[in-house]
């Protein structure tokens, strides 16, 4: 006899070769996964009314028909209730949006190819986004809106362990997506364009710390422009002594040369559950950020807050950002979120 | 018999008793030998494919058990906890964990059963007529 356990304390519920492990999705004939979640935030910014909103419900969903050839979907619902300090209650737009859909072939046990829509496999957060199990409700902002954030066209990747040394290699493109970030200066439109990008990441082990540093380079030319836009960046990920410290620094240069936007961050992630044994699954965030639009001045921040998972389905997320002055995606104040996860 | 090494699995607060692990097959597997970059790419769903065109199947411990510490920390480079943040980022690609069998006779058992699966149970708990070695982890390689 086989046992089978998880990590999930409600146990997993099985019938008729349905396996649903709440927290972690639904495993289903034919090697069909699915899963989903619910995100409700409430946020106290500085200089913003108070908000309370049903800000996403997500699906996710794999299908592997073969063991060389898998399917993925995410679907989103964005936008569906709102309630703002001032202005009351209202229902939203309900925007509903194909995250990613990209079919995916296993060549060789290292090589693989997508193809569809992906995030834009650029750094470490955004292919993670706003997802429940990201350390903080908002993402870093020098994440945000700096390149098109989704890619639509062929991915290869190439993932190998040399002596110890772990490779991770992708490029991607002709991609094509809906630019997503807004007009920032006359080179820059909301319009369909080419991208191709490529991102190297080298882990090892240095001393008791497993650390992965990753280079990051993308062009993309939307119709319209004049020339080529172009974003590069390089990440870090370590982890020490039950830490797991990120950062990403990151620039883009305009079709007409110009620095038009810089930045970074670096983040660690702590486990407090050695602090405060009766709470399971509790972490505690530090990030500091720093973000530089063209010529603007330079916005400089941090922030502080807590993790939570009590249970499997249940993640609890709370911040407090500060800044020495408010730029887009760069506003102090609370933000808080709670996520069911199917 | 394979002349496997012992490790010391790192506990909170105090050290573990030395564990000593091997790899393992079914005895119907077309595995012959892996690499510990192998067991690390296999373990970690980076490698989803063995060479014949099958899919990889790895099959964990509990994340309790001292083998799962000394295993991760030893194959892997890091400890089950200090993993999260990777298996969420995964879980996002509908990717997930390896199985998770409750004892090292339930890890022979199955891998008896499914020959494209990989596990990895205490020397001494190896079952000879259901599992085969296929990596003794060498004492003086640092798999961090």
């Amino acid at each position: 006899m086989v046992g089978l356990s998880t990590s999930s304390p409600a146990g997993p519920v099985e019938s008729d070769g349905i396996h649903w492990d709440p927290g972690y999705g639904i495993t289903a004939p034919y090697d069909l996964w699915l899963a989903g979640d619910l995100t409700f935030d409430g946020d106290l910014l500085e200089h913003e009314p108070a908000t309370a909103e049903l800000d996403d419900v997500s699906l996710l969903a794999r299908w592997e028909p073969t063991d060389r050839l898998s399917f993925f979907g995410e679907a989103r619902l964005d936008d569906a209730f709102a309630f703002v300090n001032g202005e009351g209650a209202n229902s939203g737009n309900w925007d509903l949006t194909v995250e990613r859909l990209y079919a995916e072939v296993l060549f060789t046990p290292t090589v693989t190819l997508r193809f569809g829509e992906v995030y834009t496999p650029f750094g470490l957060w955004n292919v993670v986004r706003r997802a429940p199990l990201t350390w903080t409700p908002e993402r870093p902002a020098i994440t945000e809106a700096v390149f098109p954030q989704h890619a639509t066209g062929l991915s290869l990747l190439y993932q190998a362990t040399w002596h110890g040394w772990s490779v991770d290699a992708t490029t991607y493109g002709p991609a094509q997506d809906e630019l997503s970030f807004r007009q920032r200066d006359e080179d820059e439109l909301q319009e369909n364009g080419l991208m191709f990008g490529g991102r190297v990441a080298v882990g090892h082990a240095l001393g008791p710390a497993f650390t992965a540093l990753g280079l990051n380079a993308l062009g993309f030319h939307p119709a319209g422009w004049s020339g080529w836009a172009t974003v590069t960046g390089a990440d870090l990920d370590v982890t020490l002594a039950d830490h797991h410290v990120t950062g990403e620094f990151t620039f883009r240069i305009s079709p007409r040369g110009r620095l038009t936007r810089q930045g970074l961050y670096l983040q660690d992630v702590i486990p407090l559950t050695p602090f405060v044994p009766v709470l399971r699954d509790l972490y505690g965030v530090v990030r500091f950020e720093q973000i530089r639009h063209g010529h603007g001045p330079t916005g400089v921040g941090g922030l502080a807050g807590l993790w939570w998972r009590p249970i499997p389905m249940l993640v609890l997320r709370a911040d407090y950002f500060v800044t020495n002055r408010t730029l887009d995606h760069f506003e102090p104040g609370l933000r808080s979120s709670v996520s069911i996860m199917f | 018999m394979a002349a496997a090494i012992g490790f010391a699995g790192r506990a909170a607060g105090e050290p573990s008793p030395p564990v000593t692990l091997v790899v393992v097959v079914g005895k119907a597997s077309p595995i012959r030998e892996v690499t510990v970059d192998t067991v690390r790419d296999v373990f970690l769903r980076r490698q989803r494919l063995w060479p014949d065109g099958s899919r990889a199947m790895p099959v964990n411990l509990p994340a309790d058990s001292p083998q799962r510490r000394a295993f991760s920390e030893r194959v892997l480079g890091r400890l089950p906890g200090e993993l999260i943040e990777y298996w969420n980022r995964l879980y996002f690609d509908g990717i997930r964990p390896p199985l998770v069998l409750r004892s090292p006779d339930a890890v022979c058992a199955y891998v008896a059963t499914e020959p494209a699966a990989l596990a990895y149970v205490p020397a001494d708990a190896v079952d000879e007529e259901r599992c085969r070695i296929v990596l003794e982890l060498p004492a003086a390689e640092k798999g961090r």
